[in-house]
């Protein structure tokens, strides 16, 4: 009896921490505290914060270069800055938000991760997120302004929202086209099979087809500055801002009709979607729309914003308060389908604000990043709540069975201690220890490696060439250098470790690569055929000094391949 | 550094590698050329731990530097002497890289298990035909950093000696895997091992059979 007691007691005990992590909160946002706080001092910030991996980036305006030089920051989730990247010619408020973009490839070339920025002078650069390294940038047109509106990714390309027209990009920084619309000022396109739709500041709603022929659709005697929303492959949602007030309106895109759906309050926010309904905000009121089928108001509450939506951990709704007493609202629809007010969060430095939100969630605890027009970001979390790693979705079923081995094992010890066998208990503890340090040599060897080694000093830039194209930017190289000739691959993105990288490069180039099982990891026998006295590689220059499985590498490292 | 030389150092051509064969092979010969092996059941046991040991070492050779050799010198060192101990690790080490892989380190592993063989002979491992276990865990764990030491020493030569450095500091987390393997072994198959070569012949015994030999040829 005291062994079954035991086992259950250790199947418990490591079961614990699943059931902690499934009673999730539901009146998080009271749980929310303030983690950090920074002041950017005399500049704005319009957009909200972006968090991508372990980093956040976050971006300030300035009108006058006394107040501040507008910059991309790049912070950790401490608030330390990693990197910064500077524009002193984007003397305009800056209100483009960031785009982040996952490394891939597509039609029109590679790309690496990037983060998109558009600046008031009508430039437009795409970062590398780990350095801020340009990576390739475009110049726009600038009339007093430039880039005001937020780009829009279509596939392998990216539409950029000019100051009176669009421009299509392939993400590896080649243009497809120019178009030259109306002015515009904070709209941003809308890519819908194939082709684009986007709004100016005369109240016009511009259509270019996949052929690059443009018409027109006058919505009315006000402006668009939103990205029209997508209701169906045949509807979009416009809100149209007027003098005193703005209208709601749906269009037809099949046959031109143009429908009011409501009319609302004055200076608009920017309306975004969730799931069936519409949200959107105003001077007086937030308001909701059910577009299930015809869009048509389902209420309203008293709220006033003015800037960006933002929809975080599925259903809830932050709205910055654009006055200035300050602070956000936090809205959710109920089951009744009615929007309604859960909470408010206010602070002491509240001031006007239009910029969004960014929610973050790791291990059930709930992170958001809050940001005012005073350029005070704020990092608020809830109480940290452990999950155990394996309870991922990616878990394999070799996980799960050394999963359940290991706790065989680990409750074989247990019992065996309380029988006082403590030799077998010995046995059984150290047999899970071997099998614990075993399914994770891979990382222990991996971390140890960039413990020992010094990669402060493994600088991309040192082993980059002049000779290699510029796609080439801030994405992974592969050189093989033989005893008698070079092959060089670039532009390769997402690879983790040298092996992989090189198995991707060898495939894609043709080579034949020749590895084999060592206890000590995988090891490269021969490239293209040829082994002769070993092969060594280089990552940005240094000697890899593990197997190159274990050999980590970021998104922009230059491997080498040396034959001996 | 592991890429470039290996596990252990630089392959050897055709003819360096049978002459260092023929010399191991040779110590091997010589340190089992001793009385008690006249016996053809002794020599029948003992070819059979070799190339159980061997074969042992060739199954785990994908776990991460899981050597049962390492172990088993101990033990064999401790209850067959230093000379049996030194030929089991030198023939041990040529069987399994005969499939595993020849070059100049199977001089260094040869080297090392036979330094840990030594090392079990002299540590009075078996006490009143009992093995010590905790003696064997202590001597296990330092017997892997031992022997990963010696058997790095066979990229001597090849790089300076800062990237030696680097080396040996690169390969901890191998060591540490090494002596946990040790222990383990140690703890499941210890004793059953150390009873399988007690039906071999113990030091004393050797001993009478030299002195019986000695005293019937008188």
């Amino acid at each position: 009896m005291r062994i079954i007691a035991t086992f259950f007691a250790v199947l418990l005990f490591l079961l614990a921490p699943i059931s902690a992590a499934e009673s999730n909160d539901s009146n998080w946002t009271s749980d929310l505290t303030q983690q950090w706080n920074i002041d950017f001092e005399a500049v704005y910030v319009s957009t909200r914060p972006v968090i991508i991996d372990e980093s956040i980036y976050v971006r300030t305006s300035s009108s006058t270069i006394d107040n501040g030089v507008p910059t991309i920051y790049s912070l950790d989730f401490s608030g330390n800055q990693q990197w910064e990247v500077t524009n002193p010619n984007s003397t305009k408020q800056d209100m483009s938000p960031i785009l982040s973009v996952s490394a891939g490839n597509g039609e029109c070339g590679n790309w690496p991760d990037m983060l998109l920025i558009g600046w008031s002078d009508g430039l437009f650069q795409a970062l590398n997120p780990t350095n801020g390294n340009v990576i390739w940038q475009h110049s726009t047109e600038f009339l007093s302004w430039g880039i005001t509106g937020k780009a829009t990714l279509d596939g392998d390309s990216i539409i950029i929202p000019t100051r009176t027209g669009i421009d299509k990009l392939c993400l590896d920084g080649d243009l497809e086209f120019s178009q030259q619309l109306g002015l515009g000022w904070r709209n941003s396109p809308t890519a819908l099979n194939g082709e684009y739709w986007i709004g100016d500041e005369s109240g016009t709603l511009w259509h270019v087809s996949a052929n690059q022929s443009v018409n027109s659709y006058s919505i009315g005697e006000g402006k668009i500055r939103h990205q029209p929303l997508i209701i169906d492959d045949d509807n979009l949602l416009i809100h149209l801002q007027l003098p005193s007030e703005s209208e709601l309106k749906s269009l037809d895109t099949t046959t031109g009709e143009l429908t009011t759906v409501a009319k609302l309050g004055s200076s608009p926010a920017m309306p975004e979607i969730m799931n069936q309904y519409v949200i959107t905000a105003d001077a007086s009121y937030v308001s909701l729309i059910d577009c299930l089928e015809n869009c048509h108001m389902v209420n309203q509450v008293p709220f006033r914003s003015n800037g960006e939506v933002s929809i975080i951990f599925d259903d809830y709704i932050f709205l910055p308060h654009n006055s200035q007493e300050g602070g956000y609202g936090i809205f959710t629809i109920s089951d009744e389908g009615e929007l309604y007010q859960v909470d408010t969060l206010n602070f002491a430095d509240d001031w006007y604000g239009t910029a969004g939100l960014a929610g973050h969630e790791v291990n059930g605890q709930k992170q958001i990043l809050v940001v005012n027009d005073n350029a005070n970001l704020k990092f608020l979390s809830t109480d940290y709540v452990l999950t155990l790693e394996s309870s991922n979705a990616d878990s394999d079923w070799a996980t799960i069975f050394a999963m359940v081995l290991a706790l065989i094992i680990i409750s074989t010890t247990g019992i065996q201690l309380l029988r006082e066998r403590f030799q077998s208990a010995f046995k059984f503890f150290i047999l899970f220890i071997t099998i614990l340090v075993y399914f994770s040599l891979g990382d222990i060897i991996s971390a140890w490696a960039d413990l020992v080694e010094d990669s402060d000093n493994s600088d991309p830039d040192d082993a980059w060439s002049e000779n290699w194209p510029d796609n080439w930017l801030g994405t992974q190289v592969v050189i093989f250098e033989f005893k008698d000739g070079l092959i060089e691959a670039g532009g390769y993105v997402g690879h983790e470790d040298v092996l992989e990288l090189t198995k991707y490069a060898t495939s894609e180039q043709g080579i034949d690569l020749e590895i084999s099982d060592t206890s000590f990891g995988k090891y490269v026998v021969s490239i293209d055929g040829k082994s002769g006295d070993g092969w060594e590689y280089y990552v940005n220059g240094q000697a890899g000094t593990i197997s190159a499985e274990y050999q980590s590498i970021d998104s922009n490292a230059v491997v080498v391949w040396k034959q001996l | 550094m592991f890429q470039s030389y290996g596990v252990h150092g630089p392959v050897l051509g055709p003819v360096a590698g049978l002459a260092i064969d023929i010399v191991l092979l040779g110590l091997a010969f010589w340190m089992l050329a001793s009385p008690d092996m006249k016996k053809v059941s002794n020599i029948l046991t003992f070819i059979t731990l070799i190339f159980g040991i061997s074969l042992a070492r060739i199954l785990m050779s994908p776990l991460p530097n899981i050597q049962p050799v390492t172990v088993a010198c101990l033990i064999i060192g401790a209850q067959l002497g230093a000379r049996r101990g030194v030929a089991f690790a030198v023939l041990v080490t040529m069987i399994s890289n005969f499939i595993l892989g020849d070059g100049i380190w199977t001089v260094y592993q040869a080297i090392g298990w036979s330094t840990v063989a030594i090392i079990g002979a002299q540590s009075k491992l078996i006490i009143d035909s009992k093995l010590q276990l905790g003696r064997l865990y202590f001597l296990g764990i330092a017997s892997a950093f031992l022997f990963d030491f010696i058997a790095s020493l066979s990229v001597i030569g090849t790089v300076n000696a800062g990237e030696f450095m680097t080396y040996l500091i690169n390969g901890i987390p191998y060591d540490v895997v090494h002596a946990l393997g040790n222990v383990t072994m140690a703890a499941w198959f210890g004793i059953w091992f150390s009873d399988v070569i007690t039906q071999f012949q113990s030091m004393e015994e050797i001993e009478q059979t030299v002195v019986d030999g000695y005293v019937i040829g008188s």
